[in-house]
């Protein structure tokens, strides 16, 4: 002790330390000793209080006294805040465990919050909440399973259309075990190289763990993590969770390609390395081959996918092909056309024009066959063509009487789809088929004498449509400026043929003639009906000279003759397609928008698989995709032969080694290996995760689709 | 408390000037680590059981880690997982104040107990980082309930230090007192100094009573009467001692040698007085982390308890 330092007393004595109260006597005699023996009571009372009131002192509370009475209040408070938090209509508010992800909260942004639980959590009721301590009686309810369904029947709710059905839904890739059992198979038989097996262990937990048949939506996709959450994101270990084979990375371990790209949704048959070796350089200029000319989108944005399947063809195609799609649409195509009949089965029907009287036709063309008996079959006898020109007769006097109407139904009965037959049935002038059926059938009309159709000089019922059309019809027709069949001496039409031509010795044109100072263009009408000089954009018009009611294609993607071709293919009869098939400018259409090589003896049903005029995937769930955008901003991968080298192989167009260009496979180029994507694609690199290349929903075409259903499904596309 | 000097060797382990240095073969720094290990698990000092009880902490989160991703890969809710061994973390944690408030159990002893408790926390920080996708949550829920586990463990980490450092600040101060009897000391320290000032002025003798009078009543009356100011509770210091005992050192040339004493008196008064405020202050400090860390933990067990039940039930 100090010198300076003063003794103080020693403090009194605590018998009691755990006590609530200590006595607060200041001890002013330093004695140190407190004049009650017993301190104060547990209610903070003194001893002396009552008795001696100069003696009382006020007793302090200890501190452990002190922290008991926090602690009670810190309860009592959270015992409120807890029953208004959970027990009042807060309480959705207060135990969200996070904002929704954007979709779901925009969805869900006009329902009141005390709805928008119930619509995914199916424990949880509107009333729930509204009741007090309601939340107490619903969690003692059941958790799952009740009468309104798990979390997964309420995300079908919504999204059931994406998985065809709840239980494609809920199993693996949405796909079934038989379909996953084929695709394993299929990969290892596929695979050159071993794949890993997965470790014992692993595999017994994936088979405990997982039903792969019976899967919650909410095992990937978890909720509630804010609007910027991903709800796809998932790691590589949890893709590969149910997998029998399972692999460390994509560089190590990942299968090889074996046929990628191999699925496409290609709509035309395009020989790129005859296209780059033969057809290029003989354009005048020589044009360069680039890739970029048919693949790439120059509308597309900075975000969008910047390679498509091919540009359209007036971008693409039509500098080259327009030219000869012109030419070989000059003909049209003769939809109905008037058979010649003999006198004995003229005289049978109430009328037939003259001119069509004669050696009689052994069939007739395959559109108008079917038009009027629905069914081809090809030759048809004598007897069969007569018996059909009376139905011919009569449909053409209906369609006249109903116009529009009439034709769309017969169309449309004979498969025609009703969207195709508006267009088809909109495009033909009624009034074209009032002057047909006035000219070729009114009796009443000045009928010219009978013609002898054995007369070989007769050139223009001697022969079929085809032979006037081709062959010397090139010369009859021509085209319009070539001047000998219209102008000039040597015209049949203005020589023998139309003077004897019943059609055009009608009053009005025989007093026409007769005017001496009549102008020259009243002459020129009177020709023969030239469509290559007048409708060189297309349309229907009428022939009288051979009988016919010809539809003149209008160049590429006509809707008339798509109209007519996927008619065809539908109609289970061979003779109709093949006779259609026949014509030049069906020729043209079939020849690119077939896929694969065909022969002229396949059926229809395998024309029908192979026509593409839509850009479809057919038949295959796909759980690969691919995009072009994050590769196109590498300069080096511009050059599209960086990954898709041509073999350079230019086979001949037809026969058996033509080039295979199927919906499956693209022989004109290299399979891509794996290789060329490891170079980037590596976690220090582009990465490597499974779901940049992978989904896990498989695409929702059905597999056990009919390919001829899917193909019309795909033609049906075709107007839109 | 055992505290370990600075520079000091743990009891045991091999000597410092023993470590190979470069250029020592191989087989001698093989020795040298396979002695420092075997001295590790053999010897019985402190640092043993802190390296043990370390390694244990870290083999249950390699070991918690590698189930959970396992689980992660077979599509399992980890966060269930994870959620179930914090739970049962905080009821381990919890109980050490049980503990406290049955001594007449055999529940071992509180020291083992405070052990338990400070890794079983330690490893609950480490599961708490698994379980959660952010550090706080979203939601009011998930976020109060977030705040409460990081201010929990927070207040722990502190309760360590304070636990190591505060203790020997207080016994190098002289005295021991106790806290609920503080108010009392404090009371019997300004009478003794009212009775010294109170000597001195019935001096008549004495020239310096006015200059000791005046000081008392300006100074050093506030000081004996009030308690410590709030500043002072949160960082005790000895700027106000130095500041009292300069101004009654500055005044002693104008004492004698009676007004001399009566000053040292006073002086002794104001470092007994300043000494138990500093006592004070530690032990407030000590005292209030361990109320406000278990207010904290009770709130956060029943919020736990609250978000478990609802992850449960609409999680699953």
């Amino acid at each position: 002790m100090r010198r300076d330092e003063l003794k103080l007393p020693d403090p009194p004595l605590v018998r009691r330390p755990c006590d609530a109260f200590v006595c607060d006597r200041q001890d002013p005699d330093g004695s140190g000793s407190s004049p009650c023996a017993v301190g104060p009571d547990h209610r903070g009372r003194c001893p002396l209080a009552g008795h001696d009131d100069t003696q009382a002192c006020v007793p302090q509370r200890t501190w452990r006294s002190k922290r008991r009475r926090l602690m009670l209040k810190v309860s009592l408070a959270l015992l409120v805040v807890c029953g208004l938090a959970l027990g009042t209509p807060w309480a959705p508010r207060v135990i969200r465990p996070g904002e929704l992800s954007k979709a779901h909260s925009q969805i869900l942004s006009g329902t009141l919050q005390k709805d928008r639980c119930a619509a995914c959590h199916a424990n949880v009721s509107t009333e729930t909440w509204t009741k007090q301590f309601g939340w107490a009686v619903s969690m003692a309810s059941s958790s799952g399973g009740d009468a309104a369904g798990s979390m997964t029947d309420r995300c079908l709710v919504c999204h059931h259309r994406a998985f065809g059905g709840d239980v494609q839904a809920r199993s693996a890739h949405n796909l079934s075990l038989a379909e996953l059992e084929q695709a394993h198979q299929r990969w290892m038989n596929q695979s050159e190289v071993p794949l890993q097996t997965v470790s014992l262990p692993r595999k017994w937990m994936a088979q405990a763990l997982i039903d792969s048949s019976n899967l919650e939506c909410n095992a990937c996709h978890q909720e509630h993590h804010g609007q910027a959450a991903d709800l796809k994101a998932i790691t590589d270990a949890r893709c590969q969770a149910c997998h029998k084979t399972q692999f460390h990375s994509f560089a190590n371990g990942h299968p090889e390609f074996t046929d990628w790209p191999s699925v496409t949704n290609r709509r035309i048959r395009f020989d790129h390395n005859r296209h780059a070796k033969l057809h290029y350089p003989k354009q005048s200029g020589a044009p360069v081959f680039d890739c970029q000319q048919c693949h790439f989108d120059p509308r597309v944005g900075s975000q969008g996918e910047p390679i498509i399947a091919s540009r359209p063809y007036e971008e693409a195609c039509a500098s080259c092909h327009d030219a000869g799609l012109d030419a070989i649409s000059g003909e049209g195509i003769a939809i109905w056309q008037l058979p010649t009949i003999s006198q004995q089965s003229a005289a049978r029907l109430e009328s037939w024009p003259p001119a069509a009287i004669g050696f009689p036709d052994e069939q007739v063309s395959a559109l108008t066959s079917l038009l009027v008996s629905s069914s081809v079959t090809a030759p048809l006898s004598r007897k069969a063509v007569d018996e059909t020109a009376g139905p011919l007769r009569d449909q053409l006097i209906q369609l006249a009487l109903g116009g529009q109407r009439v034709l769309q139904d017969r169309l449309m009965s004979l498969g025609m789809g009703a969207q195709q037959a508006d267009v088809f049935a909109a495009s033909l002038p009624p009034q074209l088929l009032v002057e047909a059926a006035l000219k070729w059938f009114d009796v009443r009309e000045p009928v010219a004498p009978a013609t002898d159709f054995t007369d070989p000089t007769n050139v223009l019922f001697g022969g079929d449509s085809e032979s006037l059309l081709s062959g010397n019809g090139g010369e009859l027709l021509g085209s319009a400026g070539s001047g000998d069949l219209l102008s000039g001496g040597t015209d049949p039409l203005g020589t023998d043929a139309l003077a004897l031509d019943p059609l055009a010795a009608n009053p009005s044109a025989e007093s026409s003639t007769d005017r001496s100072g009549e102008s020259d263009w009243a002459n020129q009408l009177r020709q023969r009906y030239a469509p290559e000089s007048t409708q060189p954009l297309g349309g229907w018009y009428r022939d009288d000279v051979i009988g016919t009611i010809t539809y003149r294609s209008s160049g590429h993607a006509d809707p008339i003759l798509v109209a007519l071709i996927e008619t065809m293919l539908d109609q289970r009869s061979q003779g109709a397609w093949a006779a259609l098939a026949e014509l030049p400018a069906v020729k043209a259409c079939v020849e690119c928008h077939t896929l694969g090589m065909g022969s002229n003896s396949e059926s229809h049903l395998g024309w029908a698989s192979r026509w593409r005029t839509t850009e479809v995937r057919l038949g295959v769930r796909s759980l690969t995709r691919f995009s072009h955008r994050p590769h196109w901003n590498i300069s080096v991968l511009r050059d599209c032969r960086q990954c898709h080298a041509m073999t350079g192989e230019v086979v001949p167009e037809s026969g058996d080694k033509a080039p295979v260009v199927t919906v499956e496979v693209h022989a004109d180029f290299h399979a891509l290996s794996k290789s060329a994507c490891v170079t980037c694609h590596h976690p220090d690199g582009a990465g490597d995760s499974c779901t940049q290349c992978h989904q896990y929903h498989a695409s929702p075409i059905r597999l056990d689709l009919d390919v001829t259903e899917v193909a019309r499904r795909a033609r049906g596309n075709t107007l839109e | 408390m055992r505290i370990r000097k600075p520079g000091s060797r743990m009891k045991g382990l091999p000597r410092g000037d023993q470590r190979p240095t470069v250029g020592t073969d191989t087989r001698a720094r093989w020795r040298w680590l396979t002695d420092l290990w075997s001295e590790l698990l053999t010897s019985t000092s402190f640092a043993r059981r802190r390296v043990i009880a370390t390694g244990a902490v870290l083999v249950a989160l390699l070991f918690s880690l590698a189930i959970l991703r396992v689980a992660d890969a077979h599509l399992m809710r980890t966060s269930i997982m994870s959620g179930g061994i914090l739970m049962a973390c905080l009821v381990i944690l919890i109980a050490i104040g049980l503990r406290r408030r049955l001594p007449i159990l055999p529940l071992g002893s509180v020291s083992s107990w405070t052990q338990v408790h400070i890794y079983t926390g330690v490893f609950a920080c480490g599961v708490y980082f698994m379980h959660v996708p952010k550090i706080i949550g979203d939601g009011i829920l998930e976020s109060t309930l977030s705040l409460l586990f990081l201010f929990v463990s927070g207040s722990g980490v502190y309760g360590i230090f304070a636990s190591r450092r505060l203790p020997p600040r207080l016994t190098v101060i002289k005295g021991e007192h106790r806290f609920d009897q503080v108010t009392w000391h404090r009371n019997q320290i300004a009478i003794a100094a009212r009775d010294v000032i109170s000597k001195a002025v019935s001096n008549d003798a004495s020239k310096s009573r006015g200059v000791l009078a005046d000081y008392y009543r300006d100074v050093l009356e506030p000081f004996f009467v009030s308690g410590p100011s709030v500043g002072y509770l949160v960082v005790p210091n000895s700027r106000r001692r130095h500041r009292l005992l300069s101004g009654l050192f500055d005044r002693e040339r104008y004492l004698d040698a009676w007004g001399k004493q009566i000053a040292g008196q006073l002086a002794g008064l104001v470092r007994r007085r300043d000494d138990l405020d500093y006592q004070f202050a530690l032990q407030a400090r000590l005292r209030g982390w361990v109320c406000l860390h278990g207010i904290a933990s009770m709130v956060l067990l029943v919020v736990a308890v609250i978000h478990g039940v609802l992850a449960w039930r609409f999680g699953a």
